[in-house]
């Protein structure tokens, strides 16, 4: 009997458990009660183990053949993965141990049968026994929580630190079982930008189409998952070569990530990725131009990858160096990252700035995107005024882009339309009224801009956006500008009539005038140049591109929420004619549009043939909407000036309230 | 080719001040005395069809028209190697050439005599721009051609041009020397009514206070008409550079006076510039550019290009400042330095609407070296302004009250029956004088109110 519970401690995987029989009640009249007691209590210990193996088995094995994992009947399936392989494995290798001590027991149990008694065996396997159920828990947690790929790296380190050192042993073979996945991932990641991840378990993920229907006809491939939680990809060069769009699919499934990775050091693992996408991206697509590159720093830029050789098996070691690592050192993980990081962006933004002419381009950026080139603008907003006075018909919207490339060569800029175009969305084509859409024609233009190679990491889809949104508010505010000059030179200049209601439309006027060219001064000077200078100058400082892609978004976010456009609500449009439908929480943005609002009003009741009374009360109406306006926004100022966080806004106050006008006005009301 | 600019320099002062303007234009610009394109002068960042325009050869021809009814300076001027430069259509002598006699009433009814041919140049220079935006006259006030011929074309152009701008850079004849031009009172009166009533913009152009700032600041014992010009060149100039290089603002000339102009009758601007140097001053720079050093030196009275004399009652306000700098300017010292000029109440402004010193930062040309990291100009709507007029009505006065030669002003048509177009130009000075008067009050925009509907009763 006892030999035969040797055998059923040896051979887990058996269909039933014949060691069971032995508690039948027939049987167990041969027992001495004590024994019966223990052997019950072995048998549990052997279930559990039994349980153990059964997961080992199923999750362990080659059989590829679904995707998914049952193990007991009543479970849910478990997604497969090359982590939960290596976690089974892990176990395997755990209960090796195991499986030694019992086959030794057997034999000396052999040698001497007599000697062994129950008891005795019961000794040698309750040792196994809190093992045994610490890995139940982990196998049990996995199953119900069904953790997936990295996940399980995180649970495991969770429960890493363990009193038994039996079971911080196994732990620490499971933790290394499973970082050799890890590590193979993280290594083809790092150093060809692919992504081995059959089950979408790598903490960076491809996302899926981010509507670029271009991108999304390449990687048609990308599959997703029966469980439709993790898309799984199989990515391969070639693909990634064919869009730049793609590099932006990656992202960071911060799920994924185990939590003693810092989330930065993720970032950075992504960039590095990104960056050699781009790298491989010019060099499949250049095959034959990288030949005319004589600088020899560039010529191992002709091979496949972006890292040469000898720089690879450097770091390919230094990798494998980590999978070593006996204890977790996240500093270890962080200075390999940093070292690999350096050196590609290093050569990176060598590239950037030499072959790319970076700063040219940002300046071009600045030039376009934030009105740098006010000429061009200007003309083109008197091109669109001319045909905004056209009835509406079916071209406007392609008269509203040739009237951008006119402009262009109007001032003498055609060689930069090659770079930039405007488009304007299709919502404007759709659009039901015909009226509304002439005067929101601003909200839907979209500045194009033709990327150099490899400034895809700078400008992503999403930075082209920022750029767009300041792009349009930067011409509502010209377009106010321009409207207001207008009525300036039809209404006020040379007038030589006195009366009463003319003089409050000139005050209204200058004042309006006054606000907005002061607006743009300060977004001008205050805003775009001050934080253009900063950009440029690290730029010209420093030599890592990702500290120049860190400056390039301090800048964006900077000159975005200097200009009151930050807000969390995305979906906020400009809208003019209409009265306040926007809903930013900026309230000093809400004040602006109002105050556009209120210009493109004046223009409209000055434009209509209207009787000298009802342009009067118009106006007298504007006038007084204006000033609560103006005592609005100057609480606001004056209220956030004390915050010393708000400087900026200062700087709109003091240009505003120069000679205290508006403040002393404020007072007076207040009074 | 939008926001295009004519510009027509009548007699002899408008000629000259003219052809230094052009002159340093195309230096700006890399532009040689014949018009071509210099091989250093790339092209791209500038706007040159803003002043010029390009022949079928792709010389560079300025969209100038030049007026005399004498033929000294024009004459110097086409055996100048800038003869080519000028389309020879535009240039347009009197037949006669016996110039206006320092006489406005010549002037004038001489101009209404030639107006035909004149108006021929200018409408085929309007007609050869895209979308011209304004005239930009350069004239004295004092003499004889540039004030009278200069007063009956700008009514002209007004007329028929109602909707483009015209600014003017108007030179008055300095008060420190006893002048040759004995009417020159009278002729200062009469064209100032037409500076009043069609001029938009009128950059006023002070001899008094240019002659000064060369002695007092160049350090030159008796400034020559090339040295003060050089000076008007530069202001004139400057003032242009932000049509000429173009950034975020000010790219029109309407945006460019629009925000000085509150209102219609207050566009007599001053302007300042700093630092002034000469070509032979080799003494060492001591000065310091800095933002700040700037926009302080601009807001002195001596460095102003218009004597205002002293403001004894100290109640003159600045209406409106635009400051344009150039150079290697730090954005960041913009916002400091109006702060400090603010604290310490460097500048005063009115008390009946809104005003600041707007700073526009622009580009400069890259050709023309200068030894100063930062310059500025300021141009200025200051109600002192109005002493200048006070002046001019002082010795209009003087002169109308001996009846002194008002002989030579009979002789001509618009004179023949009264001399009642004397006293209205004077009314209308004096309107002018009270109007700035005004603004220096808080009660400024009710004042003019009340005006108005005195007007009407």
């Amino acid at each position: 009997m006892i030999h035969e519970v040797l055998l059923s401690c040896l051979n887990l995987e058996s269909k039933r458990l014949s060691l069971e029989d032995f508690t039948a009640a027939d049987v167990s009249t041969f027992l001495h009660p004590c024994e019966k007691y223990v052997l019950q209590d072995i048998i549990k210990i052997i279930n559990i183990l039994r349980d153990i193996e059964k997961f080992a088995k199923v999750c362990g094995s080659n059989n590829s053949s679904n995707r998914s994992v049952v193990i007991f009947d009543s479970d849910e399936p478990l997604q497969k993965g090359l982590y939960l392989k290596a976690f089974a494995n892990g176990i395997d290798t755990v209960l090796k141990d195991y499986f030694a001590d019992i086959t030794a027991l057997e034999r000396s149990y052999l040698q001497n049968p007599a000697n062994y008694s129950l008891l005795f065996i019961y000794r040698n396997l309750k040792s196994y026994e809190p093992l045994a159920l610490h890995l139940r828990k982990l196998i049990r947690v996995i199953r119900t929580q069904k953790l997936h790929g990295c996940e399980i790296m995180q649970y495991l380190h969770q429960n890493a630190e363990h009193g038994d050192k039996k079971i911080r042993a196994a732990i620490k073979t499971l933790q290394l079982a499973v970082n050799v996945v890890f590590f193979k991932q993280l290594t083809h990641w790092l150093l060809y930008a692919k992504i081995i991840d059959t089950y979408g378990e790598f903490f960076i993920q491809c996302a899926e189409g981010h509507g670029n229907s271009a991108a999304e006809s390449e990687t048609s491939k990308c599959a997703s998952t029966e469980s439709g939680k993790h898309a799984s990809t199989i990515t391969t060069l070639s693909k990634v070569a064919s869009t730049y769009a793609d590099i932006w699919r990656y992202e960071i499934c911060y799920d994924l990530l185990p939590h003693y990775l810092p989330a930065g050091w993720a970032e950075k693992v992504l960039f590095i990725g990104q960056t050699i996408l781009i790298f491989k991206a010019d060099a499949n697509k250049h095959k034959n131009l990288t030949q005319n590159w004589s600088k020899t720093e560039h010529t191992d830029l002709e091979d496949e990858s972006s890292l040469s050789n000898e720089k690879e098996h450097i770091y390919f070691g230094k990798i494998q160096m980590l999978q070593n690592d006996e204890e977790l050192n996240v500093q270890h993980y962080e200075s390999i990252v940093n070292e690999i990081k350096s050196y590609v962006t290093t050569r990176l933004s060598e590239i950037a700035i030499n072959q790319a002419d970076l700063v040219q381009q940002l300046k071009l950026m600045k030039d376009f995107f934030l009105l740098g080139r006010g000429e061009l603008f200007l003309e083109f907003l008197r091109l669109t005024y001319i045909i905004g006075k056209d009835k509406y018909n079916e071209n406007k919207v392609h008269d509203f882009v040739k009237a951008f490339e006119n402009a262009a060569h109007g001032v003498g800029v055609s060689e930069d339309l090659e770079r930039f175009s405007l488009s304007i969305a299709k919502p404007l084509l759709q659009g039901g009224n015909p009226k509304e859409l002439e005067h929101n024609y601003l909200q839907y233009m979209q500045l194009n801009y033709k990327i150099n190679w490899p400034l895809h990491l700078l400008f992503s889809p999403k930075v082209i956006e920022h750029y767009n949104i300041l792009f349009r508010f930067l011409l509502l505010i010209k377009k106010m500008q321009f409207e207001l000059h207008m009525l300036w030179s039809n209404n006020v200049r040379r007038c030589k009539m006195n009366t009463n209601e003319h003089l409050k439309l000139t005050n209204l006027l200058n004042q309006l005038m006054f606000f907005i060219d002061n607006l743009q001064y300060y977004i001008q000077v205050d805003v775009l140049e001050s934080q253009f200078s900063i950009l440029i100058n690290t730029i010209l400082n420093k030599a890592d591109f990702e500290e120049i892609q860190k400056a390039h978004s301090i800048f964006l976010s900077n000159i975005l929420s200097l200009c009151f456009l930050h807000s969390n609500d995305e979906t906020t449009k400009i809208n003019i004619n209409q009265f306040i439908i926007s809903q930013s929480n900026n309230p000093i943005y809400n004040i602006l549009i109002d105050v556009f609002n209120l210009c493109d009003n004046l223009s409209i009741v000055l434009g209509q043939e209207q009787s000298a009374q009802k342009a009067k009360d118009h106006v007298e109406q504007l006038d007084e909407r204006f000033g609560s306006l103006m005592d609005q926004l100057m609480n606001y100022l004056i209220a956030l000036k004390t915050n010393p966080t708000t400087t900026p806004l200062s700087q709109l106050l003091l240009r505003l309230d120069f000679n205290h006008w508006f403040s002393t006005k404020r007072k007076q009301t207040l009074d | 080719m939008p926001s295009e600019i004519i510009t027509l320099q009548l007699g002899q002062c408008g000629n000259q001040i003219g052809f230094e303007f052009w002159k340093r234009l195309c230096l700006e610009h890399g532009i040689s005395p014949s018009g071509v394109l210099e091989d250093f002068a790339t092209d791209g960042v500038d706007r040159k069809d803003v002043f010029f325009y390009q022949a079928d050869d792709d010389h560079y021809i300025p969209r100038a028209v030049l007026l005399d009814l004498e033929p000294r300076v024009i004459h110097s001027i086409m055996s100048s190697p800038y003869a080519k430069l000028y389309n020879p259509e535009n240039v347009y002598l009197s037949k006669h050439g016996g110039g206006a006699g320092n006489n406005w009433a010549s002037g004038y009814s001489q101009g209404e005599k030639l107006q035909e041919e004149v108006f021929d140049i200018i409408d085929r220079e309007a007609d050869g721009s895209d979308s011209l935006e304004g005239f930009v006259l350069c004239h004295s006030i004092a003499g004889g051609t540039g004030s009278g011929m200069g007063s009956y074309i700008m009514e002209r152009l007004s007329d028929r041009f109602p909707k483009k701008l015209i600014q003017t850079y108007s030179v008055f004849p300095n008060q420190d020397e006893i002048s040759d031009v004995v009417v020159q009172p009278y002729n200062s009166m009469l064209t100032l009514r037409r500076l009043t009533s069609c001029a938009d913009c009128v950059v006023v152009l002070d001899n008094t206070a240019l002659n000064r700032i060369a002695t007092d600041r160049l350090h030159i014992q008796n400034p020559s008409f090339t040295q003060i010009n050089t000076l008007v060149s530069t202001i004139m100039s400057v003032s242009t550079t932000t049509l000429r290089y173009p950034s975020y603002m000010n790219n029109n000339l309407i945006g460019l006076t629009a925000p000085l102009i509150p209102t219609p009758q207050l566009h007599f601007l001053m302007t300042g510039y700093t630092p002034l140097t000469t070509d032979n001053d080799q003494t060492v720079n001591v000065r310091k550019t800095t933002v700040l050093d700037v926009m302080r030196r601009l807001l002195q009275p001596k460095n102003m290009m218009v004597s205002t004399g002293p403001d004894k009652t100290n109640h003159h306000c600045y209406i409106s400042i635009l400051n344009i700098i150039q150079g290697e300017v730090d954005p960041t010292q913009v916002h400091k330095s109006l702060q400090r000029i603010r604290e310490r109440k460097l500048a005063q402004f009115i008390p009946w609407g809104p005003a600041s010193i707007q700073v526009a930062l622009s580009r400069s040309s890259p050709y023309v070296q200068s030894s100063h990291r930062v310059s500025g100009l300021m141009l200025a709507n200051h109600t002192s302004i109005c002493s200048l007029f006070e002046r001019a009505l002082g010795q209009y006065d003087k002169l109308k009250k001996r009846g002194a030669f008002l002989d030579q002003f009979r002789r001509e048509d618009i004179f023949k029956d009264d001399l009642s177009e004397l006293d209205d130009s004077r009314d209308v000075v004096d309107c002018l004088v009270q109007e700035y008067e005004a603004a220096t009050q808080p009660n400024y925009l009710q004042w003019s109110a009340k005006k108005g509907q005195e007007e009407i009763h």
